[in-house]
Parts: structure tokens; sequence; C-alpha cells
């Protein structure tokens, strides 16, 4: 059932069966006014005599008469045979209309009477400046088969059936309703949820409409046609199916018109789908291919010139009010132009910033730009996606890189807990002999120079991968150094080496991770430990340059320094090329990768055997909060 | 004499602690899988565990949920690592200390002698109200004497005032200027140096590894405290 009523014969069915009962309640509404409105119905003062449908009849009688048979007859224009053809139609059997002529003089030139009975309509006119009068009559009794005879069954109908027009126009009225309703439900419907194109969606709506529109008014002029055309009742059948059939099929497509409409109007489709709407798209479509194929340059020199011819007219013009609101709104529009384009660029921008600025992920939005705007967006996204991959790409590598090392200290660990354990098991036995023992010496300061060495290389693997987390906050210059400075007390002392802090202001604060700056202090120191000349001074500094702190660590080097200051911070450089000293050349390496993982800069001078390392971090406010002050909930109880 | 489990998929590793801890007069139990130190722990009364964190079969975290269901023995954790992630998850899971790999056997007999000492005989006495106890410290303040793991240290009266401070305010961050100020009663000039060394001395005094405090700790570049271990070892390799 729900299929049969999605199906496209059950539509049109129900299209010609609304059609039908629209006409039906077209013409029983209207008949029903027209019954009421002459006083057709039975009781009515309105006979068929004195009905306007009569006196047409009449009328049209009278013209045939007049021109056709009286003046061809005063005129000698008609022959003996058209005379009798004329007396037989007009005979009393075949007539029921009757006529009588008469000039001024009140002689009767030509009559096919007897008797005067029925409805008269008398008529005057002049032939030649000759005046006649004519009277016509009708049978009151229509029974010969003359152009009487339909309109006067049609008259007896009305008359007869007035009673039922208007529950018919009901009836009528209500079945098209509901087939309106369930042709405006099912159209553009496949079935309840799917929705179809019919055969209209096809064509562009507005040319349908054309069409639909030609077909009706061709429809109606044909049946305006035919009911103008003489009631001649030897073919009023005809003229009446042809008349029905005219407006039947007028209201059809009319029907199938709207139902068209509902149905774009449903898939939304209504505008997109006119001629005049493809058209443009067309045409639009067309002047940007053309746009886009002139170059960038001729384009701005294109738009100028056209300015400037504006301009040109507008001066050499009479300036009028109009002219000046013209001109006006011109330049209204020529601002909002160079705003949108100024908007334009500043994405633009944006995303060339966020390249430059290596924020790979910025998406920038290309969609509302200006064509060539567009172009140059997408040319930025397509090389932010090429950066992203080779970032992507290094990343990777780098964090494999860093996962090795990891792992494989994490295997040497295991053998050298061992190691160290076990010659320290060594150490402890009796042993005489004094060249074993100075082997478990070199053993144990081996093993721990391993130690050391792999615990540099997993924190240098770390600190470059910026894989560690960091903790920033204000940290006192003043408080970490002298922290620091305790930590090496004593290895200084060993050394012999002294320090001295100069120019430490308790306020200078920076943004640093106090762990990791403590690792950093930790790795310069520990260099200055081994490499500083014994009995030399070690001076640490701080000054503030603008926004930035500068830490300043220098000694004087044991061995002559013959690498750049640059090239210590290269993973396993050492300043001894023999690299005999204990450690693993990886300290100012992790200090440099710690500093720039916190923000700071690190640089190292050398000047003759001065060796200086500075440290640039950022000025932060001092905090009140104090850090490392969250206590876990079961320790406060 | 106490019963001491280690629990290493490393022979030779779990050799030497065995050599190492014998030395103390302990009674030394062995496994080399997390599930054999289950059993043992089942079978036998158990006073402390070392216990590596990688192991084969089960590790050494799985293997500690299971004996924190049953017992609160005190567990050492070994780790090879050194991973943050790693010592964090072992200290919440439950564990009262870590090492981490390659160690030194002195550091791991203190600790296990340390935590022994706190499991067995701390808490049993009664502590007047003039002691203050963090863990393992002990700060007498009547007896003016500080016990680290029930070990008497000797600390000088700068020095015990020092710790008094920073035990009364657990937790708290001082800075050398305050610690100056409050100990030394007097404005610091150019000499927060001192404070910093004090410092210096009294970690070497009570902890077992200074480099690795336990109870004394710096907190860079703002000052210094006494607490958990935990939290500032957040970066530590």
């Amino acid at each position: 059932m729900k299929n049969i009523m999605y199906k496209k014969g059950s539509k049109f069915i129900g299209a010609i069966l609304l059609t039908l009962t629209l006409i039906i309640f077209v013409l029983s509404a209207t008949a029903s006014v027209v019954v009421k409105e002459y006083g057709i119905d039975r009781d009515g003062k309105t006979t068929f005599f004195n009905s306007v449908f009569c006196e047409r009849v009449t009328r049209a009688y009278n013209n045939k008469v007049i021109f056709e048979y009286f003046i061809p007859l005063l005129r000698n224009d008609l022959d003996a045979s058209g005379i009798s053809r004329y007396e037989k139609y007009f005979s009393i059997d075949h007539s029921n209309y009757f006529f009588t002529i008469k000039d001024d003089a009140g002689n009767v030139l030509l009559s096919n009477y007897q008797a005067e009975y029925g409805y008269t309509l008398t008529r005057i006119f002049e032939v030649e400046e000759v005046e006649y009068e004519m009277q016509a009559f009708v049978k009151e009794d229509i029974t010969a088969k003359d152009d009487y005879m339909p309109v006067y069954k049609a008259h007896m109908f009305l008359q007869n059936a007035y009673s039922w027009f208007t529950p018919i126009a009901v009836i009528s009225f209500i079945l098209s309703i509901a087939i309106f309703s369930y042709l405006v439900y099912t159209a553009g419907k496949k079935s309840k949820d799917e929705k179809t194109k019919d055969f209209a969606s096809k064509i562009p709506f507005d040319l349908f409409t054309l069409l639909v529109v030609a077909f009706i008014a061709g429809l109606i002029y044909l049946a305006v046609g035919l009911f103008k055309s003489e009631l001649v009742y030897s073919i009023f059948v005809q003229i009446m199916c042809g008349f029905a059939a005219c407006i039947f099929f007028a209201a059809l497509g009319a029907v199938i018109w709207f139902f068209s409409l509902v149905s774009h109007i449903k898939q939304k489709t209504l505008i997109k789908n006119t001629l005049i709407a493809i058209c443009i798209r067309w045409i639009f479509r067309l002047i940007k291919k053309i746009f886009s194929l002139i170059p960038l340059l001729w384009k701005a020199a294109l738009v100028a010139c056209i300015f400037i011819l504006l301009d040109l007219i507008l001066m050499l013009s009479n300036v009028s009010p109009k002219v000046i609101l013209f001109y006006f709104l011109f330049r209204t529009g020529l601002a909002i132009f160079a705003f949108l384009i100024i908007l334009d660029m500043n994405k633009l921008k944006k995303a060339g910033q966020a390249i430059a600025d290596g924020n790979l992920a910025y998406v920038s939005n290309a969609s509302y730009l200006i064509h060539d705007f567009k172009k140059h967006a997408d040319n930025l996204s397509s090389i932010q996606a090429g950066i992203s991959a080779a970032v992507s790409e290094k990343m990777k590598s780098e964090r494999f890189k860093n996962e090795l090392i990891t792992n494989v200290s994490h295997d040497i660990k295991t053998p050298l807990t061992s190691i160290i354990n076990y010659t320290d098991l060594l150490d402890k036995t009796d042993i005489t002999d004094e060249a074993a023992k100075e082997y478990i010496e070199i053993l144990k300061k081996q093993g721990s120079r391993l130690k050391k060495l792999i615990d540099d290389l997993i924190e240098a693997s770390k600190a470059s991968s910026g894989s560690m987390k960091l903790n920033l906050e204000s940290i006192n210059v003043k408080e970490v150094v002298t922290q620091s400075l305790a930590e090496y007390g004593e290895r200084f002392k060993a050394n012999s080496i002294e320090y001295h802090m100069e120019g430490m202001d308790e306020l200078y604060y920076i943004k640093a991770d106090g762990r990791l700056l403590w690792r950093v202090l930790d790795n310069v120191l520990e260099n200055i430990c081994k490499y500083s000349l014994e009995n030399t001074r070690v001076y640490v500094t701080s000054e503030k340059d603008l926004d930035k702190i500068k830490i300043c660590f220098k000694n004087i080097s044991k061995e002559k320094l013959e690498i750049s200051g640059q090239e210590l911070t290269e993973r396993f450089v050492r300043a001894d090329l023999s690299r005999n000293t204990e450690g693993s050349g990886l300290g100012l390496a992790i200090a440099k990768s710690l500093t720039e993982l916190m923000g700071g800069d690190m640089v190292i001078e050398t000047d003759g055997d001065l060796f200086k390392a500075c440290f640039l971090f950022k000025v932060a406010l001092p905090s009140k909060k104090e850090p490392d002050m969250i206590i876990p909930k079961e320790e406060l109880s | 004499m106490y019963n001491i489990l280690i629990c290493d998929d490393d022979y030779d590793i779990v050799s030497a602690l065995k050599i190492f801890l014998t030395d103390e007069d302990h009674n030394i139990f062995c496994a080399y899988s997390g599930k054999k130190a289950l059993e043992i722990i089942n079978e036998n009364k158990i006073h402390l565990v070392l216990l590596d964190i990688m192991m084969p079969k089960m590790d050494g975290i799985t293997a500690m949920t299971e004996i924190r269901k049953t017992s609160n023995v005190p567990i050492i954790l070994l780790t090879a690592k050194g991973e943050d992630a790693d010592k964090v998850i072992g200290l919440n899971m439950g564990a009262d200390d870590y090492i981490t790999k390659p160690f030194n056997p002195e550091e791991v007999v203190a600790r296990v002698r340390s935590q022994l000492r706190r499991y067995l005989q701390l808490g049993s006495e009664k502590k007047s109200e003039s002691v203050i106890i963090f863990e393992g410290l002990e700060l007498d303040d009547n007896q003016k004497t500080v016990k680290v793991s029930g070990n008497l240290v000797n600390l000088t009266p700068l020095e015990f005032d020092i710790l008094k401070l920073l035990m009364q305010n657990l937790h708290k961050v001082f800075s050398s200027k305050e610690i100056y100020e409050q100990v030394w009663d007097d404005r610091p000039l150019g000499t927060e140096n001192t404070v910093a060394v004090h410092i210096r001395h009294i970690r070497e005094k009570i902890e077992i590894n200074p480099a690795e405090p336990e109870y004394l700790h710096v907190v860079w570049g703002h000052g210094y405290k006494i607490g958990k271990r935990l939290q500032n070892e957040k970066y530590n390799v």
C-alpha cells in the first residue's frame, strides 16, 4: 500500500483526479452561484425566455438574418436556391426563431412567422441610410433542433438540478483537498524517507514554468475561441468536448506544475535548478576562469584602470548630488574591498608567521580568501605539510636514538653492578700481593667512571631530546649559586681552589627549573673542579642585561685550551685531547642542552687560559609561592 | 639476625648482595623471579625484601603489589632503568625505598640497616613531647640529640638549631637568608654561604647518600626543607 502510494502512476492518476475534482468543484460552485444569481431555480422569476442565454442566441440569429439573408436579399445578391435554403432554415419545423423586418413605414419586408408570441426582441438598424425595424420572437416550446435547443436544455438542466450543485461543490471540494494533501505529501519522494527527482526536476524550473504557462495560455486561448464561436447545434457537442478538454488539460498542467514546485521546495532545488541560476553560475565560473588566467599584476592594473577611468568620468561630468552619492558609495565599496584584502593578507601573514615560528599544527582558514590569496595560502599549507613531515621524521629518528641509548645503557648497568660489587668484594678479601691491590684499585676507579659515563649518556640523550618534564618557576640566582657552591665546597678545597662571588643581587630572579638548573651548575662546577689550575680563584658573577640575567663562571684552565668554546659544548669533546682525565666529555653538552631546554642560553668563551662559561636566563618576578609544598594527604595526618 | 629476601633475575647480583648482607649477620633468602619471591614470603617470616623491578614472568611492581596485600614488610626496590616514572610508581605502590643500579654495596647495606631499624624498633618506644620525628629522623629538643634510624648523630649546636628549625616546620622551604635570620638571630651580610655549608655538613651526617638525600632536601634556587624524598627526586636520573 505504502509503495503504491509513492508510485509514479498513482501520483499521475492522483493529479488527474485532482484536476477533475477541481473542475467539478469550480463548475458546480459556479453553477450554484449562477443559478442563485440569475434566479434560474424552479421557483424563480427568470424563465428561459428572459435569460441572457436565450438573448444571446436570439442576437446571433438576428445578425445572421440581417447580414446573411436580409441585406443580400435587399441587394439582390441572393439567388433562388439561397432564398429557398434560408426559407427552409427558418421554417417553422426547423427553427424556434421567428422574425419580422419592417421599414419605417411599417410594411413587412421579410418574415417567417404567423403569430407573434414568446419572447420578443426589437432591433432597429440602418442599411444605406434607410432605417428598418426588426422584431424577433422565440417559440414558447422549444421543439425544433436549432441553436436554442442545447442552451434550452442546459437551462432546463440547471433549473432541474439546481439543488444538487451545492452538495456536489462541497463534496468535490473535500475530495480535491484530500487528493491535494496526498500529492503534497508524496511529492518529491520515492518512499517514506527516500527523496526522488521526478521528470520535471530534470528540466530547469523556470523553463518548465514557461512551458506550462505557454501550454495553459494556448489552451485557454483555444477554449475562449471555442466558447466565443457560434453555438451551432450540429457541432455543439464537439465544441463543448473540445472546450472541456482544453480546460481539463490546462488545469492538469497547472496541477502538475504546482506539485513540481512543491517537490522542488522540498528538495531545496527551487532556485538552484532554474535556468537563470544555471546561466549565472556558468557565467560566474567563466569570469572566474578568465580572471584566474590573468596574472595578478594585470588584474591589479585592470582594477586601477577602472578606478582611474571612473574618477575621470566623474571629474569631467557635471557634479550633481546624485553623482556625489554614487562617488561616495563607490569609495565606500573600495574601502571595504581594501579592508578585505588587508584581512586576507593578515591571515596569510599569520600562517607564514606560524611556519616561521615552527608551529606546524597551525591551520589557516583559506576557504574565504580571494582567488590569488587562496592559492598562496594553499602553497603555505603545503610547505607546512612538507616541513611537518620532515620534522616528524627527524623526531622519530631522534626518539629512536634516545630509546636505543636508554635501553642499551640499562643493559650495561646490570653487568656493571656486578662488576662494581665483586670488585668491592675482592677489595675486602685478604690480598697480600701489592700488584693485585693496585689492579683492584684500577678496577674500582674505572668501574665508577663507567657508571658516571652511562649516567651522563642517558642524561645527555634525555636533555637533547627534550623528553624531560619542565617545571619552570622563579629561581633566586644568589640562593641557587650559593647552594651549588656549597655542594662543591669540599672539592674546591681539595683542589686548592677558592671561589668568589660578585654582583650577586638578592633580587635577581630567573625563570628556570630549579632541579635542572642544579644539573647545569653541577656539570659546570664539576668541569671547573677537574680542569682548574690549582691555587687559583673561580669567579662567579651575575649581571642584569635588560630582560636577561647573565651568570658567569670564570676559571683558569690547567691545560692549554686548544679548542674553541663552541667545540667544547659538542658531545664527547674534551679540552684534553689525550682524554686521560676522568669525565665523559658530556658535561658541558648536557649543561648546554638543559639550559636551552629551560629557554636559556649558554656561551663558552676561552681567552688564553681563561675559561668562561656564561648563562643567560630570562628575568622572572620573585614568586611568593613556595615550591615543593604539595604534600601527599597521608603525609599531613 | 633478620630474614632478608633478595629477588633479582641476575644471579651474580643476588650472590654479591648475599655476601654483603651475610656479613651483616642476616639470614638470606634468594629468589630469581617474582613468583618465587611470593612463595618464600608465604612460607617464611621475612623482615625485609630487596626487589628488582625488571624481571621476567612477574615483574617487581606486580610482586610488590601482591606482597602488600598481606604484609607491610619493608621493600627496597632495585632499579636499573632509573626512570623517574618507575621510581614514582614504585614508591606510590608501596615501596619504602629504592636504590638505582649500579649501586654501591655500602649504600645498600646502610639502607637495609636503616629500614630494618625503622621497621622493627621505632614506634615501639614512647616518645616525650620534646621529640620531633620525621620517618627515621628523630630530634630530641630536651636532650639536644638527633638520631637517624636509631643511631645517635653528633651535630654542632648551630647544626642542631638549623635542623630543629626545619623539623619544626616539616615540608616548609627556608631560604638561606631566613635560616640565618632565625638561627643566628642576625641580619645576613654576605654570610649566606655559611648556611649552605652548614646544611651540607648536616646532610653528610644524617644522610646515607648525601647526593641523594632522604630527609634534608635542597630546593634549588629557593632554599632547604625536610620532607618526603619522592617529591624532590623528580628529575634525578
